[in-house]
């Protein structure tokens, strides 16, 4: 992270955190404000389900206890006394005076609980049920009771909670009993939620939905939202509050959760959040902007340095900083550009001392060349004058000699000063795709040395070189020119090519002396030579062909063991 | 005093059977109170019993089933078996007309048998003994080759394999002998709505009736509630009022009990997959007995064999009830869900299936019901498209093989009744209720219970003699000779 980036970011949390560790107490206290509220509206909420529920208790306790001294009631004690009535015209008497009555739940029963006909689950007849045996032993008749009955439903026979009264049948002998009551279902959810403008939830003892029912409000997509974070945070949904109702509250057999919702405290709270939010951001961003104004008026020089100096490290002894800067930052501004302006100077004053020292080196080396010749020519014409003198007879036979020899050292200078015309006039390489094995099988056609054995090492389907054939032809001839007069007794000569890392390498060894070890070093320099008449201009020639095709040329050597020289170029 | 004549008609009744006299007419209008307003008026697609008990008013049946056996109808006589109860000669009764005067002929005998045969016809158990009916069961157009008229009065009937039984399906009201118009040869004629709701029907007498004219001018047939029906007779025995009620229930003094001859079984289906052995263990530990006795109001017979004992030659052997599992209600979640398949139509069938509903659930397995129209109904079970299915199948054969054809035909097809029919034919009884339960297994159905009717007939009505199948000769009432009119 740059110097500008932490300084901005700075100066963010410096106004960020401040203004957010205000937000909870300000939100805490708006909390504290909106539950109370809610608390108020929820006692308001149970109380009103309370009612309803002692409401439905009653009517239950009523309609049961109206049935059990109706005369319908009555007759079907006496016909089942007197024998005239069969089972199962009994069995349906319930349904219909469960229908007839808006009651959910309707049973006629014996005191231990078999049933004579069920209207909530007619198919329960001829049994003995459980649940009605324990209602009748537990519960005093009369009294609606809270109690999870099986009704038969469009799934099946599922448990339902219901508020369940029992009493007997007026006069029954044999003793009969009518049990009843309403259920406490969706119906019933809906109702209360409506009722009391609160979400409520009936739960079995266990914990299973038996019903849920929410007023009809449509919050908006926000305050789904923002109750949805407050749910994660553990902080419950926002303007919300929940009371648990244990039916009966002695031995609970089901519970009623009643939840109020508001969701105009909700957005109460929201917006002041989001007013709070839009402050922080905005106050945030304005601190980042400043401090990042700030840190760029400090980094400005620091920057124009660092720059200054990648160019300087890249070799642009040109590179200046001109920013504007002030104090300790100002006095480094201006010493590194003293500095680069030393270097510029230096660097100057050593090329110009490189380009001395070369001239020189090239008219010593051109000089000694040259001398060389001229004394056999020298001697040559010094030999020539004295016969021609004394008029000789074998005169022509010496000046024959005397300009044969004149002939060749006036070749060798010639010789020499084209190579370095060549040395200093190489022209640029044009490159094209050429395959290695053709480069050394056309190096070994143009080669033949009686003695020397020649050994071809080329690997097949070696990738195409870019290269000038010509130049490449040069190099490669040098190289194996130079091997053969290191075997002046006969040897072996190597050439080959092979795939190197994505390189093509062409190397070509021999089995001579080897190049002594302080030697090495200076084989490609021009003008160093060991051999007798040599220019010492070859392998400069060679290494300036090879570096001008990117690629690079190398030797290994061992007193007694050979040379062996690599030309590795890029591969196509 | 009317209680008196109560007492006399319940002596007099017998006597009248007994001399098989034919009333003389007196002209009224007889009343006949069902469960239901009959809506089916074909005897071959009748499937629902009181549509079946009602088209006695209408039809006559080649033979019919008297005390003793096999009597003659529209037949001169019983056909013996020929060929090894392969082939029964059809000898009709000589001047035989329809209600509407037209004659009744051997031709018309033949193409009553044939129609049922037809595909989709509900009872082609009839129809499929004979040889051919099998193709025209499957599509092929024409009579079956079985069925050749002779003469006139003459129709040989062919089978394709030995039934010395077969004469009982002509004993049966889908094989009365209807005319090309439709009209039968029964008692009364005509169906005339006489409210505007259709309840009520109104039947003229007949008289081309081979019986004789009935005494009744009229027979006026509709759905009466236990209420009504009470109410009715009481009205009718302060004025004389000829009234039949034929509710499970019964509607007054003097009820007669029909045979329980509706067996009702629970039918696998084959979607129930891995659960159809729990679900077939449930079932079959209901007790049947108590079933019976609390959920069916009127006369009513456990099942402990695929047939009623009214079918059966002899009492079986008693069967070892299973232990029934201890009641009440459960509360963990049942681990199979199913659902049962019930005729819409029948309060009995629905209270029934509540009971199964419960049973199941106390074996852990949640059963929701599934209600369906007749229409819906017998195309599913023939489809073999439900879990379970309550089948109530009117039993109308009075010979057990008969019998177990028509059952198997109701819940799994032509090719189950025909393995019926012939592993029960001509069985000895004492092989008879090994062969029934292998039979039951095969068909992977529960009996249940067999239900039936009370005729509760109005003090002043006479000749109420119900058949051992059953059914009624609506013919044979008469009006006891003290009443006013």
């Amino acid at each position: 992270m740059t110097l500008r980036a932490r300084l901005g970011l700075a100066f963010a949390l410096f106004a960020a955190v401040p203004l957010a560790a205000a937000l909870w107490p300000v939100l805490g206290a708006l909390s504290q404000s909106l539950d109370s509220e809610q608390a108020a509206r929820l006692d308001t909420a149970v109380h009103a389900v309370e009612g309803e529920l002692r409401r439905l208790a009653g009517t239950a306790g009523e309609s049961v206890r109206d049935l059990a001294r109706s005369a319908e009631a009555e007759a079907v004690s006496r016909d089942r006394a007197a024998g005239a009535l069969a089972p199962a015209d009994v069995a349906g008497r319930a349904g219909e005076w469960m229908r007839a009555r808006g009651l959910d739940v309707l049973a006629l029963a014996e005191p231990d609980g078999r049933v004579l006909s069920s209207g909530h689950l007619p198919g329960r007849a001829g049994d003995v049920d459980a649940d009605l045996a324990e209602l009748f032993a537990r519960s005093p008749a009369g009294q609606a009771v809270p109690r999870v009955v099986a009704r038969a439903g469009p799934s099946g026979v599922e448990p339902v909670l219901a508020l369940v009264a029992w009493d007997d049948v007026r006069g029954a002998e044999p003793p009969l009993r009518v049990a009843g009551g309403v259920a406490l279902g969706p119906e019933l959810a809906d109702r209360l939620a409506s009722l009391t403008d609160s979400a409520i939830g009936l739960r079995a003892a266990d914990g299973t939905p038996l019903a849920d029912a929410s007023p009809a409000v449509d919050p908006s997509t926000a305050l789904r939202v923002w109750r949805r974070v407050r749910l994660v945070l553990g902080a419950g949904p926002a303007g919300t509050a929940t009371r648990t109702l244990d039916l009966p509250p002695e031995a609970p057999v089901a519970r009623i959760l009643v939840g109020t919702v508001s969701d105009g405290l909700a957005r109460a709270e929201l917006t002041v959040l989001l007013a709070f939010l839009a402050t922080l951001a905005g106050a945030t961003a304005a601190a980042a902007a400043a401090g990042a104004a700030l840190a760029r008026r400090v980094t400005r020089p620091v920057e124009a340095l660092r720059a200054a100096a990648a160019r300087v490290a890249a070799g642009d002894l040109e590179a200046r900083v001109d920013a504007p800067a002030t104090g300790e930052v100002a006095e480094l501004v201006e010493a590194f550009n003293g500095m680069t302006a030393d270097l510029a100077r230096s660097r100057a004053r050593l090329a110009a001392a490189e380009r001395v020292a070369a001239w020189r080196e090239v008219a010593r080396r051109l000089a000694h060349e040259i001398k060389n010749p001229l004394t056999p020519i020298a001697m040559s014409i010094e030999t020539l004058r004295d016969p021609a003198a004394q008029a000789r007879q074998d005169f022509p036979a010496i000046l024959g000699e005397a300009t044969q020899a004149i002939g060749e050292e006036v070749r060798r200078l010639k010789r020499i000063l084209d190579e370095f015309s060549r040395f200093a006039r190489l022209p640029a390489p044009e490159l094209a795709p050429v395959p290695p094995d053709e480069l050394v099988q056309a190096v070994l056609a143009l080669f033949q040395a009686p003695g020397v054995e020649l050994v071809r090492e080329v690997e097949p389907r070696l990738p195409l070189v870019r290269a000038d054939r010509d130049q490449m032809l040069q190099v490669l001839l040098n190289l194996v020119r130079n091997a053969v007069d290191a075997m002046p007794s006969g040897g072996t000569l190597r050439v080959g090519a092979r795939r190197d890392d994505g390189e093509v390498a062409f190397t070509v060894s021999d089995t001579g002396p080897g190049i002594p070890p302080g030697d090495l070093h200076r084989v490609f320099e021009p003008y160093f030579t060991t051999k007798e008449g040599g220019t010492g201009l070859g392998l400069a020639i060679a290494q300036r062909i090879v570096e001008e095709h990117g690629g690079r040329i190398e030797v290994e050597s061992a007193p007694g063991r050979g040379a062996r020289f690599s030309v590795r170029l890029p591969a196509t | 005093m009317t209680r008196l004549r109560a007492a006399l008609a319940g002596l007099l009744l017998p006597a009248a059977a007994a001399a098989g006299v034919r009333p003389t007419y007196c002209g009224c209008d007889l009343a006949i109170g069902l469960p239901a307003a009959p809506r089916q008026w074909d005897p071959a697609r009748a499937m629902d019993p009181v549509d079946l008990l009602a088209l006695g008013v209408h039809h006559a049946t080649p033979l019919v089933v008297a005390p003793a056996g096999l009597a003659p109808g529209l037949l001169a006589e019983v056909p013996e078996p020929q060929a090894g109860g392969r082939a029964f000669r059809l000898v009709l009764k000589p001047d035989l007309r329809f209600a509407d005067g037209t004659p009744l002929g051997a031709a018309d005998l033949a193409a009553s048998l044939a129609r049922l045969a037809q595909p989709g016809t509900p009872h082609g158990w009839i129809a499929l003994p004979i040889d051919g009916a099998d193709a025209v069961l499957d599509g092929r157009p024409g009579a079956p080759a079985g069925i050749q008229v002779l003469s006139d009065r003459e129709v040989l009937v062919t089978l394709s394999f030995p039934l010395p039984d077969f004469p009982a399906a002509l004993a049966t009201i889908p094989a009365a002998v209807v005319s090309a118009r439709g009209f039968g040869a029964g008692p009364f004629a005509g169906a005339r709505p006489v409210r505007a709701d259709g309840a009520f029907v109104q039947a003229r007498a007949n008289d081309a009736c081979a019986q004789g004219r009935p005494f009744a001018d009229t027979a006026s047939l509709g759905a009466v509630d236990p209420r009504g029906a009470a109410r009715q007779l009481e009205r009718a025995l302060s004025e004389d009022g000829l009234l039949l009620v034929l509710r499970p229930e019964a509607a007054g003094p003097g009820a007669v009990a029909l045979p329980a001859r509706t067996a009702t079984y629970a039918a696998l289906g084959p979607r129930l997959g891995a659960a159809a052995d729990a679900v077939r263990a449930a079932l079959g530990s209901i007790d049947r007995a108590e079933l019976a006795r609390l959920y069916v109001r009127g006369p009513s017979e456990p099942l402990a064999t695929l047939l009623p004992s009214a079918v059966l030659p002899a009492p079986l052997p008693a069967q070892a009830a299973a232990p029934a599992p201890a009641p009440g209600p459960r509360r963990a979640a049942p681990a199979v869900r199913i659902a049962l398949l019930v005729l819409s139509a029948s309060s009995e069938q629905r209270a029934v299936v509540q009971r199964l509903q419960v049973k199941l659930f106390d074996r852990g397995i949640q059963s929701s019901i599934e209600t369906a129209d007749a229409e819906r109904f017998w195309p599913r079970v023939t489809a073999g498209d439900y879990d379970v299915a309550l089948v109530p199948v009117p039993l109308l054969a009075a010979r057990p093989a008969i019998a177990a054809g028509e059952v198997a035909w109701a819940l799994r097809g032509a090719a189950a009744a025909r393995r019926a029919m012939a592993s029960l034919s001509a069985l000895p009884p004492s092989e008879l209720g090994p062969a029934l339960q292998a039979l039951a297994r095969d068909l992977d159905a529960i009996p249940l219970f067999a239900s039936g009717l009370r005729a509760t007939p109005a003090p002043a009505l006479q000749g109420l003699a119900p058949r051992p199948d059953g059914t009624i000769d609506f013919g044979d009432l008469w009006v006891w000779q003290g009443a006013s009119r």
